[in-house]
């Protein structure tokens, strides 16, 4: 993992006690609140419809059980003794003081965190696969592209200012597990003839209000030239990008309207002039940061076969079917510990919850975690040996919920329950469903099944690509829930189609099981999973079962 | 009309509103009642000499109960007023 140096040690504490300065002008009254906004959001601040919300950047998920157990301090000192896990990989806390919060971010620092550019139209935290290092299809793992590119990005005076606020994700595997398809700039690590790993750059993906399917603008550029590469994007996304309209001021929009070729011509046009500047990344600091995220040394932990351990425990064995994940080296599992109990609020950990899974990375993991998008926590690294033992240290702190991919595995953003910009709640339909399927004992009948919700049209919840996406929409006053099917954020990305007139919160839940029903009911077989029957069938099946042949009124 | 005057403190971020004493109380129920423009700009006057202490103060439509309480018309102001659906957090405990 990167350590942070003197350079960013200070700069992030300069940063706290500018801040801790411009909080304090704001209380004084020096500065109104219209002066404050754009200080504060630079730091991470919302305003929240209750509170103050805070999210603290955790650079593509990464973190190790001194941050962890940090991020648990803040959650009891400051905030009501929980924090909300992101679809960015983040943190957020809900109910911070503005006479506290720069006594947060100082406790942050303090384990090299902060939450710069987490707000704002500027180049947001670095996503990446939450199997980074671990996964068994990965070409290289993606967090030294990433650093390098969080650390290029990060308080960069150019892109302080873009149209709209700019995301890029970087992934290892050919298996994309970070949706980069659907961020401005998406990443992908290649090999070329030669053997040699870089990097197949994808542009103008994006969820939201118009949601597009990012395209590949380069199959293969050297690491050595990525950051040029990335900068000459991010570059003529600057100058030409529209900042007359909020709605259509993301690179996504820039490409529809240029055409991929003339974005093309214009973006080699500047990388070509930047070729032989020195500002490239020279090989020693790409390999210092490779040298950052060496693995740990798997050869010491035995053999094990697990299968013996689940003969002991059924419980044990329903969970690692959903929850363990094979890892590159044999003795070792990756660990997806479930934030999704039934009936919870998907994303949320405790304090205690927080300092459990820090101690079962420092104990038993190679001090490592990693935030998932899909808003659970990964232990990359496990030996084989200590999964019985982290199975029932989970369970004990309630965290051994048995779901990974299952139907109530549900993304959900904070929806009205919190978020200023919702038009329905989210939290309560995901509490819902998965609470109805896990009642209905169904869930391993249906196997694998990705249901995203978003309490409005900017997508936080992925809603567009979940196999079934639930969206939350105010219709005169009441929440209604429009279902789209068939999305997918991985590299086969699909965008889901809408099925027709949403659903009032009382009929939503009928629709999703109507849904599930035609699935299990019309599917080959077991191996059929719900996405390749939907990719089989189509939309038709899924309408007339919900809304009844065309022509009769469903309302 | 009726509207109520809303707002969040600067330090807590809690949220308020401003009963017909002109004191910032946490229950919308107990708010004074705007039914005339001039009231209700009045009431924004005299959260704009305030901006120390708030985060922020604006007008929000509000029903009558049967008992003749305000109560927010929209659906983020009601949940703004009696706190998160998902947890019972102190809001839905405390009364004032
Ligand atoms: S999707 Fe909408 S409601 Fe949900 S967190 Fe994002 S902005 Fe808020």
């Amino acid at each position: 993992m990167y350590s942070y140096n003197d350079f960013d040690k200070n700069f992030v504490r300069q940063r706290v006690n500018e801040f801790r300065g411009q909080v304090q002008r704001r209380i004084d009254g020096v500065l109104t609140e219209e002066e404050f906004l754009p200080l504060r959001l630079q730091n991470g601040l919302y305003m929240q419809i209750h509170s103050y919300m805070l999210r603290v950047a955790i650079p593509y998920g990464t973190l190790n059980s001194k941050k962890m157990r940090q991020l648990a301090l803040i959650s009891e000192k400051y905030d009501k003794g929980y924090g909300h896990f992101t679809t960015r990989q983040n943190i957020q806390y809900n109910w911070i003081k503005l006479s506290e919060v720069a006594d947060v971010l100082a406790d942050l620092a303090e384990v090299d965190m902060h939450a710069i550019q987490t707000s704002g139209n500027c180049i947001r935290n670095v996503t990446s696969d939450h199997f980074a290092g671990a996964a068994v299809d990965e070409i290289e793992d993606p967090r030294p592209v990433a650093e390098l590119l969080r650390q290029w990005s990060t308080g960069h005076p150019e892109y302080a200012f873009l149209p709209r606020k700019f995301k890029i994700a970087v992934t290892g595997s050919p298996h994309d597990r970070a949706a980069i398809a659907f961020h401005d700039i998406g990443l992908c690590a290649v090999r070329n003839d030669d053997g040699e790993i870089g990097y197949k750059i994808y542009i103008g993906g994006g969820l939201g209000r118009m949601p597009r399917i990012g395209r590949v603008l380069s199959e293969f550029i050297p690491k050595t030239q990525l950051l040029n590469y990335v900068d000459s994007i991010i570059h003529v996304y600057n100058r030409f990008g529209r900042r007359d309209n909020k709605h259509r001021a993301r690179i996504k929009i820039l490409i529809d309207e240029l055409g991929l070729n003339e974005a093309r011509r214009q973006i080699y046009e500047h990388y070509n002039s930047l070729k032989n500047e020195s500002r490239l990344p020279s090989t020693d600091i790409i390999k210092f940061l490779m040298d950052e995220f060496s693995p740990p040394d798997f050869s010491t932990a035995k053999e094990h076969d697990l299968e013996k351990d689940f003969i002991r425990s059924l419980s044990l064995k329903n969970w690692a079917e959903t929850n363990l994940t094979s890892h590159r080296d044999p003795n070792h599992v990756i660990v997806s510990v479930s934030l999704k109990k039934p009936g919870a609020t998907p994303g949320d950990a405790t304090a205690k919850q927080m300092r459990v899974l820090a101690d079962l990375a420092q104990q038993y993991a190679y001090d490592e975690l990693c935030v998932s998008h899909e808003q659970n926590i990964i232990l990359p690294h496990v030996p084989k040996e200590h999964v019985v033992k982290i199975y029932n240290k989970l369970d004990e702190a309630d965290l051994a919920t048995s779901n990974i991919g299952m139907v109530s595995d549900i993304i959900s953003c904070p929806g009205m329950d919190y978020c200023k910009l919702a038009t329905a709640r989210s939290i309560p339909i995901a509490k819902q469903i998965a609470t109805r399927f896990c009642e209905l004992k169904t869930e391993r009948d249906i196997g694998p099944l990705k249901i995203k919700i978003s309490g409005c049209i900017n997508a936080c919840g992925h809603h567009h690509v979940g196999h079934i996406g639930i969206l939350g929409l105010d219709r005169r006053g009441v929440e209604n829930y429009q279902i789209t099917l068939g999305g997918d954020g991985t590299e086969d990305a699909h965008i889901g189609k809408r099925t027709g007139p949403g659903f009032s919160a009382d009929k939503l839940m009928e629709a999703i099981e109507t849904i599930i029903n035609v699935y299990l009911n019309d599917r080959k077989d077991r191996n059929e999973t719900f996405l390749n029957f939907y990719r089989r069938v189509g939309l038709s099946p899924f309408k007339l079962a919900i809304y009844g042949l065309p022509g009769t009124a469903y309302f | 009309m009726r509207k109520i005057l809303t707002a969040n403190y600067l330090l807590s971020g809690k949220v308020i509103y401003l009963n017909s004493e002109k004191k910032w109380i946490e229950n919308s129920a107990n708010a004074a009642v705007f039914d005339n423009q001039e009231d209700a700009d009045n009431a924004l006057a005299f959260a704009d000499t305030q901006i120390n202490k708030l985060q922020s103060a604006y007008l929000i439509d509000v029903l009558l109960t049967s008992n003749g309480k305000p109560k927010p018309k929209s659906n983020q102001e009601l949940i703004r007023a009696t706190g998160p659906t998902n947890y019972f957090h102190d809001k839905q405990i405390k009364k004032n």
